[in-house]
């Protein structure tokens, strides 16, 4: 895996030497259908009462392109690559350089309404699992619904029905009925639960400026718990502010194990180059025997949109769970 | 005198605005599209039109006529438009083809049946068909 990332990467630099690139764009390999980018993240954390950690988040490589109905997309990620703690010198430093597949998947187009994707993909439920990475997102952080409530990858199928209208509306059909693909292929757990099976159902409806989102489906862990859960999520966004918020609840067989889970976010946009965001949160999980209630402050800078320079403070209801998050984050 | 000069001005604002049509392959079995369409044609949202796949065409950045079609049909600003495209590098999707004039945009739609692109009006001729007229 090591040695197909290198490749990759190793091909990106010399492309990008190309007098058509430009950065966020990634760069076309001669005239094949085969493009490559990739991203990367550098965080600093400062949590009350603990010591500051710096990491080298994330290191990505993109390939994907299109050949009349199939197109296809390979990403390879190492996370929490590099990891320091600052200020305490007695603590090493954690290096990690196991690259994982994030995302690996074909599609099929059969017309203007239906497509197949087969593969490892983000699984299409709300807006925020929809564009993860730290550069594209709006936040160094992740609102806390998108990593408890859902898988946010699915190993499996994902069937497609969008009817153009006044509003535009798709339905997904997301089927899993095996492990995690880098679980078959690296025996490696790279998703937020490690799953052998989902089925979910969504529907998106959007307008220029509008969208709603609803999704319900079903997911077993390794070792066969059960999870239902449901979604609502909104997002209304013009060329001065965005106003995104999405809601769930889980349950297993018993009871409801998350009774509620929320963020509510708005985000002002100052230019092109500035924004500032502010987005609450709550959640109750039963499981880990939790609840919290939290305000994230954030700016970010971003001097080319490709670039962004994030800052961001967390208020929680546990004072402990306080933070400060700095991040630079570049898409090539 | 101030006032006649900037009337003067407007004028000829308004008379170098481009005016452009969309067109597309003789064969292709759009007969005419909505503003709205063609936005989700040109920002990839839309790829097929029933079974053909569609091959959308632009101009170079720097061309008029793309900047008159970008603010009738897009209405995003040029910069609004490259971080969309950025977003889009994530998803796996790519720009419209570019090409370098509208004379090459008409040969590349009579030659391919799912292409569209648009050209100014005076370029355009019977061998392809005409999807959407601008009315500036």
């Amino acid at each position: 895996m090591k040695y197909i990332y290198i490749a990759c990467l190793f091909s990106f630099l010399s492309l990008s030497n190309a007098n058509e690139y430009q950065l966020g764009k990634g760069v076309q390999v001669g005239s094949f259908p085969l493009y490559i980018g990739g991203y990367t993240s550098i965080e600093y954390e400062h949590s009350y009462g603990k010591n500051r950690l710096l990491t080298l988040d994330d290191i990505a490589v993109m390939a994907y392109g299109d050949y009349n109905n199939f197109s296809y997309l390979i990403e390879l990620e190492a996370e929490d690559i590099y990891e320091e703690v600052l200020g305490d010198e007695e603590s090493e430093s954690d290096v990690k350089d196991h690259f994982h597949i994030e995302r690996l998947y074909i599609d099929y187009e059969f017309n203007d309404r239906y497509m197949l994707r087969i593969g490892k993909y983000n699984s299409p439920i709300g807006f925020w699992n929809l564009i993860p990475i730290n550069v594209l997102r709006d936040t160094s952080s992740n609102p806390i619904i998108s990593k408890s409530l859902f898988p946010a990858f699915s190993s499996g199928i994902d069937l497609r029905y969008t009817l153009e209208k006044e509003m535009s509306s798709t339905v997904h059909f997301i089927a899993q009925e095996n492990k995690d693909i880098e679980t078959l292929i690296n025996e490696d757990i790279y998703n937020n639960f490690d799953i052998n099976r989902h089925y979910g159902a969504g529907l998106t409806l959007q307008n220029d400026a509008i969208s709603y989102q609803f999704s319900a489906g079903y997911f077993r862990t390794i070792i066969d718990e059960d999870y239902y859960y449901f979604l609502g999520a909104f997002k209304y966004q013009n060329s001065s502010f965005k106003l995104q918020g999405e809601i769930g609840t889980q349950l297993n067989e018993d009871e409801s194990t998350i009774p509620y889970i929320a963020y509510l976010q708005y985000t002002k946009y100052f230019k092109q180059e500035h924004e500032a965001i502010v987005r609450v949160e709550s959640y109750h999980n039963k499981i880990e025997d939790r609840s919290d209630s939290f305000i994230v402050l954030g700016y970010t800078y971003r001097p080319l949109y490709p670039i962004a320079l994030k800052s961001e403070y967390q208020w929680h209801s546990y004072r402990q769970e306080n933070k400060l998050l700095l991040s630079i984050s570049v898409l090539f | 005198m101030i006032r006649v000069y900037f009337l003067i001005m407007l004028l000829i604002l308004t008379l170098s605005a481009e005016k452009f049509v969309l067109i597309t392959n003789k064969d292709n079995s759009i007969k005419s599209l909505s503003k709205d369409v063609i936005k989700s044609i040109y920002l990839k949202k839309r790829r097929f039109w029933g079974e053909t796949k569609l091959t959308v065409l632009n101009l170079p950045p720097s061309s008029n006529l793309r900047q008159s079609f970008e603010k009738d049909i897009l209405g995003m600003s040029a910069k609004e438009l490259e971080n969309y495209w950025m977003r889009q590098h994530y998803k796996g999707q790519r720009p419209p083809y570019r090409l370098k004039s509208p004379t090459s945009v008409l040969l590349f739609v009579k030659k391919v049946k799912g292409a569209i692109g648009y050209i100014p009006s005076s370029f355009v001729d019977k061998d392809v068909r005409v999807l959407y007229k601008s009315r500036k």
